[in-house]
């Protein structure tokens, strides 16, 4: 199967006051497509870094990311947002939705800033409300909303474009064990039926169960995977 | 409580650029505090010692009434029995001259002994020659007048007294003080007390005196001045400078800024709440450790106070300091007269109460501002503070609606059932309408949203759609949107004032129908006669006028008392009245009639028939009321009544001014002159003095309008300051925007489609809150017994418009352009 993700000798390092801190260090990691990749490790460890460099938020210090075969650190600002909204989905700890929209608009986000008409994604719209279970609550806005629910909309919000990559930052960690059960079961809901791939990223040993492969990091460096 | 302060210094300066905002706005605001507060004071200040150019420190002057048939001079009586009473009593000769070697000068002359010229006005020279002493031909004036004529000591310089040449030598050239300072028009020559004396004829007489109490009441010595007078006929006796005079001077000035004031007090509560708003949301987290590890809720809101407190000591100081400095600009501004070129000495009149004031009203703004938001993290639980679990506690909608709107109709009707509101009333409907606009503008800005989205989406496709959604709900945007429309509602309301009065004050002699106004101290019939043989004089009517009439059993006065000969009169100028023109005019002269004006009407609540009695000549008369008559001349303080009945009443035997009719002024004012050569007569032209009038109240309205810039100015950095706090507090949303996939370039294109909604949305609410104030302004006049419509113009509403957004877009840049270096990692991870 081929790579979708393709990392190669990464290094990040940040400046903390004077001191520079390696936070990863030399990483190679390949994903294949359809793969439930776990990321686990213990706190600072650099596991979200890792993440956020996949996603393009960041930038690596040195080292080549690619993501379906294209160097992030060639591509400007405007191609990497275009592949951000049509290949990337991410889903962060903390929700991360926009308070002042409701569930339809935080879901249609990515499609409003592909500049399409929102109109013609209204089937599939429904159908992901469907399987996140929001039916019902498709005009509240995020503050209306349980922390699981807010959650499950962050997967739709990551869902709408059908990437074929999402990016999972602790996604249970803001929630309590049942309703983290519940994001859990529907990632690998998604995973199956349609064949996305994941990367999540953990600490939890049980979260970390429901991908299909568990890649160890421990001080910036891969330990197992 | 040491760590505490370490905490609270910290927080100050760690965001240097919010701390500078904040302390921007509570500077400006007390600075206009103090400025506002000192200014009438100063003005006060700088009206009395132009008032005093001539009276010097003396408190009572003594006269011969210049409507007397008699001559005006007189023996300086000994007066005994008061020496006790008096600093001291200066007999002296006021009179008039002409500088040969330029026609059009006139010239002040007045006679004093050496010794008394020091007394009265505390004269210091420049040069003086003492070697002579200042007794027959010598004279002394004033470094302007020297620098004027050319003249230095030594010098002699000629003078047309009396229609004759008479030479002085110049034995001492005074520094611009008191009567020598030169005001760019008015020579003031002083000249031997005696020489003068036996110029005009009146040898060892005076035609003035002019004294200084010592330890008694001015009035009180006044009465007794009176009294020991009163044998004598035709004395005057009275203080030199009036509080009426002042008042009126000063009056709609200090009350004009006093209204500006309220604005800007009510803009700067609003900046600073919001800024104090975000400060105490952006602490809660280090609240929530303190708390936690055992502080009370008394130290934490000390803490949270402290820094208000800090602000407000700092920004009180400084703004303090600032006023000084705007007080100084505006009272320059006021002080330089364009007409002559000359900028008029100015003393800043402030003292300690001014600075206690101002500063105790930035501290109360600062911790005033702070305490709302700072009672409400008092009130959460610590566990909720610990974990960032705030609950927005939703507010009832309806509520808000329901409350705003009694808020915004309360204070039109209670000024409607009361017709003549008092200023303070007035002043508290405009704070009233203000806080119905704050409450009002969310609700508003909901509906503007509904149709942003539908045509921004047209023109700015989704980006557009997405920047209208953000207007929903956004506590930033929305109090940058009710900040824009206070802010353009008060410069709209503070130009429609200014423009309003300018328009009157220009069109004040619009209803003129005569070209020249002459004027003579003695002008009776026989002036008249003269002028009407005059080449080129069409026709010719006289005034007589009382001034600064009581009326009876009020401290009311009424400013001008005309005596008219009614059908001619009103042949001179186009007034409007409540009834029939001619049958109007002849009931005038059938008895003791008054036409008043509306402005009177209105004070005095006088309705058609009504007696108005009058003081005059210490004696009581009433007059019945017959029309009305509406017309922003003298500001409106006026009344008409029969010429022969304010003769006989007022013993007036003088006409104030001859109205001229001409179609060849320039022509007609040389033959007056060359007809009248030597004579102390005044002539104006009314197209210059029309010009004269615009170019005195410039001066008033540049500072109005400097106001006004400053309030803009205050609303402008408000705005930015909001537009960077709510920067702050979108950075989150903004780096999910952008992890979502927003490019850099889209959020810029948001961000400034925001702003553009938002000065839109801002500027129409702006410009229907500056028509409110208007409608309440127009009751503030009326309150004021001001002649002056307040109304607005479509251009001034349409350029408040553009302004708004102007300010909007470009407040919003700075943020817009960091947003493009926003690290979407920090911004996302920091909770």
């Amino acid at each position: 199967m081929e790579n979708i993700i393709e990392c190669k000798n990464i290094f990040k390092s940040f400046k903390m006051g004077k001191l520079e801190v390696e936070v990863l260090k030399n990483i190679t990691l390949n994903i294949k497509k359809g793969e439930f990749v776990s990321v686990m490790g213990p706190s600072g460890s650099g596991k979200s870094t890792l993440l956020y460099l996949l996603g393009g938020l960041d930038v690596p210090t040195s080292g080549s990311i690619k993501i379906n075969d294209k160097e992030l650190s060639i591509m400007k600002d405007k191609e990497q947002s275009i592949l951000r909204r049509r290949d990337l989905g991410f889903v962060f700890q903390f929700y991360n939705l926009i308070p002042n929209l409701n569930v339809e608009e935080n879901i249609l986000l990515p499609i409003l800033l592909d500049g399409e008409n929102v109109k013609n994604y209204e089937t599939d719209l429904d159908e992901i409300l469907e399987i996140v279970g929001l039916k019902e609550r498709r005009k509240f806005t995020p503050k209306e909303l349980s922390g699981g629910q807010q959650q499950r909309v962050a997967i739709a919000r990551a869902l709408i474009n059908d990437p074929d990559i999402i990016l999972a930052d602790e996604p249970t960690g803001n929630l309590d064990s049942k309703t983290g059960d519940e994001i859990l079961e529907l990632f690998k809901k998604i995973n199956e039926l349609k064949n996305k791939t994941i990367v999540q990223v953990t600490h939890s040993v049980d979260a970390a169960q429901y991908g299909s492969r568990v890649i160890h990091v421990k001080d910036g460096k891969i330990t197992e995977s | 409580m040491k760590i505490f302060i370490k905490f609270l210094l910290r927080n100050i300066l760690e965001k240097k650029l919010r701390t500078l905002m904040i302390l921007f706005s509570i500077v400006l605001s007390t600075a206009l505090v103090f400025s506002t507060l000192a200014i009438s004071g100063t003005v006060k200040e700088m009206m009395t010692s132009q008032l005093r150019k001539y009276t010097g420190s003396s408190e009572i002057v003594i006269q011969k009434n210049p409507q007397s048939l008699g001559s005006p001079f007189f023996e300086l009586k000994e007066i005994n029995e008061f020496d006790d009473k008096m600093d001291y009593m200066i007999g002296n000769i006021q009179g008039f001259a002409l500088y040969p070697e330029d026609s059009e000068q006139q010239v002040h002359l007045a006679g004093f002994t050496l010794e008394d010229l020091e007394t009265l006005y505390n004269v210091s020279f420049t040069e003086l020659d003492e070697s002579q002493t200042f007794s027959n031909n010598k004279a002394i004036i004033g470094e302007g007048e020297a620098n004027k004529l050319g003249v230095t000591i030594g010098d002699t310089i000629e003078l047309m007294i009396n229609q004759q040449t008479e030479s002085f030598t110049i034995m001492g050239i005074a520094k611009p003080e008191g009567i020598f300072r030169y005001d760019g028009e008015n020579l003031s020559i002083i000249v031997p007390k005696d020489t003068l004396a036996s110029i005009y004829d009146a040898s060892g007489k005076v035609n003035t005196i002019y004294i200084k109490t010592n330890d008694i009441e001015v009035n009180d010595l006044i009465d007794l001045l009176v009294e020991k007078y009163q044998d004598e006929d035709d004395f005057m006796v009275r203080t030199t400078i009036t509080t009426l005079q002042i008042e009126q001077s000063t009056g709609s000035l200090t009350s004009t800024f006093s209204l500006m004031l309220i604005v800007v007090v009510f803009i700067s509560i609003f900046i600073i709440y919001t800024a104090f708003k975000v400060i105490t949301m952006e602490r809660l987290p280090i609240v929530g450790t303190f708390r936690s590890i055992g502080a009370t809720k008394k130290m934490t809101d000390i803490v949270l106070l402290g820094e208000s407190f800090i602000y407000g000591v700092i920004g009180g100081v400084l703004g303090c300091l600032l006023g000084v400095g705007i007080l100084n600009i505006m009272i320059n501004s006021m002080a330089y007269n364009p007409y002559t070129g000359v900028t008029s000495e100015v003393t800043l009149v402030f003292g300690f109460e001014h600075f206690l004031i101002s500063f105790l009203c930035a501290l109360i703004l600062s911790v005033f501002s702070a305490l709302f938001p700072i009672i409400k993290v008092s009130k959460m639980p610590v566990r909720n503070i610990v974990l960032n679990q705030i609950k927005v506690v939703s507010e009832n909608k309806k509520i808000r609606f329901t409350m705003g709107l009694i808020l915004l109709i309360a204070p039109y009707l209670i000024l409607i059932l009361l017709d003549r509101p008092s200023i303070i009333i007035c002043g508290l409907c405009i704070i009233l309408v203000g806080c119905a606009i704050v409450m009002l503008v969310p609700l508003v800005t909901k509906y503007f949203v509904y149709v942003f989205e539908k045509v921004n989406q047209f023109i700015f496709k989704n980006e557009g759609a997405l920047a209208a959604k953000n207007l929903r709900d956004n506590k930033g945007i929305i109090q940058n949107i009710t900040l824009l429309t206070i802010g353009i509602a008060s410069l709209i309301l503070v130009n429609a004032v200014t423009q309003s009065i300018m328009e009157e004050v220009v069109n004040v002699f619009s209803d003129a129908k005569f070209q020249l106004i002459f004027q003579h101290e003695k002008a009776d019939e026989t002036y008249e006669n003269q002028l009407r043989q005059i080449e080129g004089i069409d026709d010719v009517n006289g005034n007589y006028t009382a001034l600064n009439v009581k009326v009876a059993d009020r401290n009311d006065y009424i400013g001008f008392v005309w005596g008219v000969d009614a059908v001619h009169y009103f042949k001179f100028w186009d007034f409007e009245f409540n009834r029939h023109h001619n049958e109007l005019f002849n009931e005038l002269s059938e008895g003791r009639n008054v036409i008043i004006s509306e402005i009177i009407r209105n004070k005095l609540e006088l309705e058609m028939n009504d007696l108005l009695t009058l003081v005059m000549n210490n004696q009581e008369v009433s007059f019945k009321v017959i029309g009305f008559c509406n017309s922003p001349l003298n500001n409106g303080n006026f009344i008409f009544m029969d010429e022969n009945y304010l003769k006989q009443d007022a013993k007036i035997n003088y006409m104030t001014d001859i109205m001229i009719k001409t179609n060849h002024p320039k022509d007609v004012i040389e033959r007056i002159k060359t007809t009248f050569q030597g004579e102390n007569i005044n002539i104006m032209d009314m197209d210059e003095q029309k010009q004269f009038n615009i170019e005195q109240n410039d001066q008033m309205f540049r500072l109005l309008e400097g106001f006004s810039v400053v309030i803009m100015l205050i609303g402008t950095f408000g705005i930015f300051n909001n537009f960077v706090v709510s920067y702050i507090s979108r950075k989150r949303s903004l780096a999910i925007y952008r992890s979502v996939g927003m490019s850099k370039n889209q959020v810029f294109k948001m961000l400034n489609i925001e702003a553009l909604s938002c000065g839109i949305v801002g500027g129409l609410t702006g410009a229907v809150g500056g028509v409110l104030f208007i409608i309440i302004s127009n009751y503030i006049m009326k309150a004021m017994f001001m002649p002056v419509s307040v109304e607005f113009s479509s251009s001034l509403l349409i350029s408040a418009i553009f302004m708004g957004i102007i300010v909007s877009v470009l407040s919003a840049l700075i943020p817009s352009l960091r947003s493009k270096k926003l690290s979407i990692i920090e911004a996302i991870k920091y909770e």
